[in-house]
C-alpha cells in the first residue's frame, strides 16, 4: 500500500511540473512562431499583410524559452556531475 | 588457483555480456529520441542517429550518479547500503570468493538481450529497463528462491520493489506524458490554427530537433548507469574492487558502457523507430515537436522527483497524446495496443528467459554453465538476425508509410519459432 500512495504522490508532482514545461514551453514557442508569422505576413500569417510588432514578439518569446533551455541544461548537466542545483534569484547556484 | 581463473573468466563473460546488453538498449531506445524527428523529416535518418548517439555518449559520460544499488530494488538484500553484494550471495568455493552471483548476473543479462531482440524484431518499443531487471529478477528466483525477490519494496519513502520500481511507473508514466503531449498539442494548433501550414511546418521543426536532442542527453545521463552498476556489482562480486574504501565506479566500466549505449544508438533501432514514428499515428512537426518537449519535461521532472520511470513508456505516450491532441488524427489502435501487450510481458518473459539461463548453467560446472548459456545467446541473436533480413527495416524505408510495409502482423506469425 505504501507504494501506491507514494507513486500516486509523485505522480501528480510529475504531472503537474510535466504540464507546466511540456505544454508550457511548447506554447511559448507557438507564440514565437506566431510573430515570426506575422512578421513575414502573405502566406504564413493566413494572408494578414507583414507588421514589425511580430519580430519583437518572436524575439521576446524566443528569448524566455532559450532561458529556460539554458535552466533545463545547467540542471540535468550539474545534477549528473553531482552537483545540487538551487536558485538565488533568477541565477541558479551549484554547490556539492 | 583454479578457481580464481573460473571466477575471472565469468566476469569477463559477464562484463562482454553487460556491454551487449548496453548495446542492445542502445538501437532499442534510439527511437524514444528520434522517431518524431523522422517521421515528420526534421531531421535526416543519418543526422538523428548521429546527434542522439553523440548526446547519449556526452549524457552516460557526464553522469556520476551510477546506479550502483539498481538490483537491490528488486532483490532482498543483495547488496548494503555501500554497494557491496552480501557475503552469503557471492557464496565461496574452498574459502575462496564464489561465483554463484556471477552466473545470476550473467542468466539475468542474457535475459534482458533475448527480449530486447525479440521485441525489436517484431518492432515494438519495450523498455530495456524492465527487460533488464525482469531478467535479473527471474535469474535471482531461479537462484536464490522465490522469497529473494523484492515484490513489494519495504521503504515509506521512496518507490521500491517490483512493484514501486516496474509495475507501478509503467501504469502511470505513459498517461502522464499522453496527457501532458495531448494538452501542449491542442494548445499549439489552438495558436497557429490562422498560420500556413508550410511555415508552421519549418519553423516547428527546428524546435524539434532540440526537444529531441534533450531527450537523446536525458536518455545517457539514465540508461548507461544501469549497465556500470551491474558491471560494478559483477567486479566486486568477483573480488576485483576493493571494498575497503568507498566504492566508485572503474573509469573504463564508465568509458565502455557510454561506449556501447552510443554505438548502439548509432546503429538506429530502425525496426523500432518506424512503428514510433509513423506505425502508431501519422504526426507533422508541431505534434513532433510537442511530444517530445512533453517526453523531456516529464523525464526530467520524474527524476528531479525521484520517480522511476522507462523512457520508452514515456517517448510512447507522448507520441500517442500528440496524436490525439490534433483533432482528426487518427491513432492506430491495434498498433498501440500490441505495444501495450508488449510492456506488459517485458517483465515476466525477459524473468522466464533469465530463469531459464540460470538451470540451464546450473546443470554442468559453473564454467561450462556459463560457456553454454553465451552459446545460447549467441546462436538466439544469430537467429533473430537472420530472421530480420527476410522483413529488413533501414533508414531508406524507415520514414515509409506503414500502409507500405509487408503487414506487420506477417512478422508477428512468424516469429513464435524464434523461441526454440
Amino acid at each position: 500500500m505504501n507504494n501506491l500512495i507514494i507513486a500516486l504522490d509523485g505522480a501528480w508532482k510529475v504531472l503537474l511540473a510535466g504540464l507546466l514545461l511540456g505544454a508550457g514551453i511548447p506554447t511559448l514557442f507557438a507564440m514565437a512562431v506566431k510573430g515570426l508569422a506575422m512578421a513575414e505576413g502573405g502566406e504564413a500569417a493566413g494572408g494578414a499583410s507583414p507588421r514589425a510588432a511580430g519580430k519583437l514578439m518572436a524575439a521576446v518569446f524566443f528569448f524566455i524559452i532559450l532561458t529556460l533551455v539554458v535552466y533545463g541544461l545547467a540542471w540535468l548537466i550539474f545534477t549528473s556531475l553531482g552537483f545540487k542545483v538551487g536558485f538565488s534569484g533568477p541565477f541558479p547556484t551549484f554547490s556539492k | 588457483m583454479g578457481r580464481v581463473t573460473t571466477a575471472t573468466v565469468i566476469l569477463v563473460m559477464v562484463v562482454l555480456t553487460a556491454l551487449a546488453f548496453d548495446f542492445t538498449n542502445g538501437f532499442h531506445d534510439t527511437g524514444n529520441a528520434m522517431a518524431a524527428s523522422i517521421a515528420t523529416g526534421a531531421l535526416s535518418p543519418k543526422m538523428a542517429v548521429t546527434l542522439a548517439a553523440t548526446l547519449d555518449l556526452v549524457g552516460a559520460l557526464i553522469s556520476v550518479k551510477v546506479a550502483l544499488t539498481i538490483t537491490n530494488a528488486v532483490i532482498d538484500g543483495i547488496q548494503m547500503k555501500t554497494g557491496v553484494p552480501n557475503p552469503q550471495f557471492i557464496g565461496s568455493d574452498n574459502g575462496k570468493q564464489g561465483t554463484i552471483l556471477l552466473m545470476v548476473v550473467l542468466a539475468g543479462l542474457v535475459g534482458g538481450i533475448v527480449w530486447n531482440l525479440l521485441t525489436w524484431l517484431l518492432g515494438l518499443p519495450s523498455s530495456s529497463s524492465h527487460a533488464l531487471l525482469g531478467g535479473l529478477v527471474g535469474a535471482t528466483i531461479a537462484g536464490f528462491g522465490f522469497s529473494q525477490v523484492n515484490w513489494l519494496g519495504h521503504s515509506t519513502e521512496k518507490l521500491d520493489g517490483v512493484v514501486g520500481k516496474v509495475l507501478i511507473p509503467s501504469l502511470i508514466s505513459p498517461v502522464i506524458a499522453f496527457i501532458v503531449a495531448a494538452v501542449g498539442t491542442r494548445i499549439v494548433f489552438s495558436l497557429t490554427s490562422k498560420m500556413g501550414d508550410k511555415f508552421r511546418e519549418s519553423r516547428f521543426r527546428y524546435g524539434q530537433v532540440g526537444a529531441a536532442s534533450m531527450v537523446a542527453l536525458a536518455h545517457g545521463t539514465n540508461d548507461a548507469q544501469k549497465t556500470m552498476g551491474v558491471i560494478t556489482l559483477a567486479l566486486i562480486a568477483a573480488g576485483q574492487v576493493d571494498v575497503s574504501q568507498e566504492i566508485s565506479i572503474p573509469f573504463w566500466v564508465k568509458l565502455s558502457a557510454a561506449v556501447a549505449i552510443a554505438l548502439g544508438t548509432y546503429l538506429g533501432g530502425w525496426r523500432i523507430m518506424r512503428t514510433l514514428g509513423k506505425g502508431i499515428v501519422d504526426i507533422n512537426a508541431p505534434q513532433g515537436f510537442a511530444g517530445d518537449t512533453s517526453t523531456a519535461s516529464v523525464i526530467l521532472a520524474s527524476s528531479g522527483l525521484g520517480f522511476a520511470l522507462s523512457t520508452t513508456h514515456v517517448a510512447s505516450g507522448s507520441i500517442m497524446g500528440a496524436g490525439v491532441g490534433r483533432k482528426g488524427a487518427e491513432v492506430r489502435w491495434s498498433v498501440a495496443g500490441r505495444m501495450a501487450s508488449a510492456w506488459a510481458i517485458t517483465f515476466p518473459a525477459a524473468g522466464l528467459v533469465g530463469a531459464v539461463m540460470f538451470f540451464i548453467s546450473n546443470l554442468m560446472p559453473q564454467l561450462l554453465g556459463a560457456t553454454v548459456v553465451m552459446a545460447i545467446l549467441i546462436a538466439v541473436s544469430l537467429y533473430i538476425w537472420m530472421r530480420s533480413r527476410k522483413d529488413p527495416v533501414d533508414k531508406h524505408s524507415v520514414g515509409k508509410d506503414w500502409e507500405a510495409e509487408p503487414d506487420a502482423a506477417h512478422v508477428a506469425e512468424a516469429v513464435p519459432h524464434a523461441h526454440h
